[in-house]
């Protein structure tokens, strides 16, 4: 076996003297057990991760129906969960894309080596990595403390955005460097004004970049639930963002999974997941669609 | 680095009361993300004060946290914070990087590409869910199949059978399993993020090496692996800082609950609340202020330590990869 191994390349191996052959096999079957190994260990984690995208679509998929989607809570459907969420994360995002993308365009378009920009840039790599659990904290200890907020649906979007911010802002950022110098020169040799530019030439460029940016926000901040577990959670519908708390899904699937109530907790998962891995897909999408080339 | 050129330097009236203006606008949008962490800090830190002043360090070392008796020492909470966030990390850093260097290295496009592409997917699964999956799963696996295999393992074995693993096993939600559910959850990250550092070894270094006659293993452990190195790291700290703040996994699979007589329980098969846990299952029936302060305190610590975590990770990461690893 050993000799076969040899010949395969024979303008090297003839000058090998005994020792080293014994040696290339030795290599030879190190490099072959690490490929084991690998194989072993990609196995188990490819196998585990699978094993519950599996299940998680085989329970949601059994359990979930359009019964769950029309009635609210206690009548078993998570109907108020779903417009806590849409109304909560809709208005987090009303919030936080103006927001994040304006702070991209300064950090891009003004901020080249200015300090004031890696302050930002800074905070934002901070708020981004915070555990939600402080965010929710803090939003929290104004209603309690301060009393300036009241536990209703618009303090959980002030939370929500405040997640959503930081993914924003650098996502986009990272877009708009992408666009060509060129370009920017190009408009400003127009004698165009600077905003002109950034807002006529700049933009439009990317907005196949801040769509991504902002559906990764979204996919991100409708499925938390530690900054919204102190500051909503309702049973019953409600539309008003403004008056009584609200229901979210990763709540209704929090309360459910304590309460044992599997099946329910299971479908509102399949909704959520499907929702994010939906988003997650378009802004891959999206981001293929802003590289520009010229 | 960057393609943005440096502003012309044209008198100021050239630019106008219009790029003044916008100027304004986009520099007092930047300024939000300056404010709202100062605000987090300021607040945390004023709220937090009462218990501060009253218990000082007291607040981290202490080992009893009870109301009636007016103690607040998170000990225990610290203690299930970083011994879970460890498990975590011990049982996903190896897979996760053995699967990013078989996936980059090995596995043809076929096989890698699908992989890597769930594998981003499933970054962004809410914690929440992983925790019900635990919860309706894990815990039983564990419960039933795992830990007393563990136990007539180790049953003997002195440091392990009667003090980190001591029975009884409290029916599955416990410190093991809050570990074993973290892990799952950082495998994504870490896997994603390694798998970008490693695509980053230039193919010439590797193919120099396989020039020189070395074998498919020589190459990545004598170039891709020392280029990824302080990158990989990077990407398992990621994990970790993830693994310190995760709240929902915990709060449903540990079984700490609200309790107010927490003591350490050196045990991996005892009941656990992490500070994150602790702060999400308390702080809204908290009524006494002293206890809230003291939750307050636990957040500002927990915001410390993950964020020097992460700034050391996204700095090992940002050294090695030019497009920061996708972070």
């Amino acid at each position: 076996m050993s000799k076969a191994v040899m010949q395969a390349p024979p303008a090297a191996t003839s000058a090998l003297v005994p020792e080293d052959r014994a040696r290339y096999t030795w290599r030879k079957a190190v490099s072959a057990f690490t490929v084991v190994v690998l194989v072993l260990l990609a196995l188990s984690g490819v196998g585990i991760l699978g094993t519950i995208v599996v299940n998680l679509f085989i329970n949601g998929l059994s359990s979930i129906n359009l019964d769950l989607l029309v009635k609210q809570s206690l009548q078993g459907g998570i109907l108020n969960a779903l417009i806590g969420t849409l109304l909560m994360v809709g208005m987090a995002a009303l919030m936080a894309v103006p927001i994040g993308v304006l702070t991209a365009i300064y950090l891009s378009e003004y901020g080249y080596g200015s300090r004031f920009a890696e302050v930002v840039r800074f905070c934002l790599d901070l708020l981004a990595q915070m555990p939600t659990i402080v965010t929710g904290l803090f939003i929290w200890l104004f209603v309690v403390q301060y009393r300036l907020l009241q536990p209703i649906g618009f303090t959980g979007s002030l939370a929500l955005a405040i997640v959503m911010l930081p993914i924003i802002a650098r996502t986009v950022e990272e877009v708009l460097r992408l666009v060509p110098g060129m370009l920017r020169e190009a408009a400003l040799a127009l004698g165009v004004p600077r905003w002109r530019m950034v807002i006529s030439v700049v933009i439009p460029t990317v907005l196949p970049g801040i769509v991504t940016g902002v559906l990764l926000g979204v996919a991100r901040a409708a499925g938390e639930t530690a900054p919204i577990i102190l500051v909503a959670g309702n049973d019953f519908i409600n539309w008003n963002l403004f008056e009584n708390p609200m229901g979210a899904i990763p709540l209704q699937i929090y309360k459910d999974s304590t309460t044992a109530n599997f099946p329910r907790a299971f479908a509102a998962a399949l909704v959520l997941i499907s929702t994010i891995a939906m988003f997650s897909a378009a802004a891959r999408f999206f981001t293929r669609k802003s590289q520009v080339e010229y | 680095m960057t393609t943005v050129p440096k502003p012309p330097a044209a008198p100021k009236a050239y630019y106008g009361v219009g790029d003044q203006r916008f100027l304004w606008v986009v520099q007092a949008c930047a300024a939000v993300a300056v404010i709202v962490i100062l605000a987090i800090l300021l607040v945390l830190v004023t709220q937090s004060q009462l218990a501060l002043s009253t218990y000082g360090f007291g607040i981290i070392t202490g080992t009893l946290w009870d109301l009636p008796a007016q103690r607040f020492g998170a000990l225990s909470f610290v203690y299930g914070t970083v011994v879970s966030s460890l498990i975590a990390l011990t049982l996903a850093a190896p897979v996760a990087v053995g699967t990013a260097i078989y996936v980059s290295e090995y596995a043809p496009a076929w096989l890698g590409r699908p992989i890597a592409f769930v594998v981003e997917l499933l970054v962004a699964i809410p914690s929440v869910v992983y925790g019900l999956w635990g919860t309706a799963a894990l815990v039983i696996f564990m419960r039933e199949v795992v830990n007393p295999a563990l136990i007539a393992v180790t049953t003997n074995v002195p440091f392990l059978g009667n003090v980190l693993l001591r029975p009884p096993d409290s029916g599955g939600r416990n410190l093991l399993t809050s570990g074993v559910i973290l892990a799952i959850m950082i495998l994504p990250i870490i896997m994603s993020v390694s798998r970008e550092i490693i695509a980053q070894v230039p193919r010439l270094h590797k193919e120099g090496m396989l020039a020189l006659g070395a074998t498919k293993w020589e190459v990545i452990r004598l170039t891709v692996l020392p280029y990824a190195r302080s990158g990989v790291i990077g990407a398992a700290l990621l994990g970790l800082a993830r693994a310190l703040g995760e709240t929902m996994a915990v709060l449903m699979i540990g079984g700490g609950g609200i309790t107010f007589e927490g003591r350490i329980e050196v045990s991996l098969f005892s009941t656990v609340s992490t500070i994150a846990s602790r702060i999400a299952s308390s702080a809204t029936e908290s009524v006494v202020p002293i206890e809230f302060s003291a939750l307050v305190a636990l957040g500002l610590v927990l915001m410390g330590v993950s964020s020097i975590v992460n700034i050391i990770a996204r700095e090992l990461v940002r050294r090695t990869s030019l497009t920061g690893g996708g972070i």
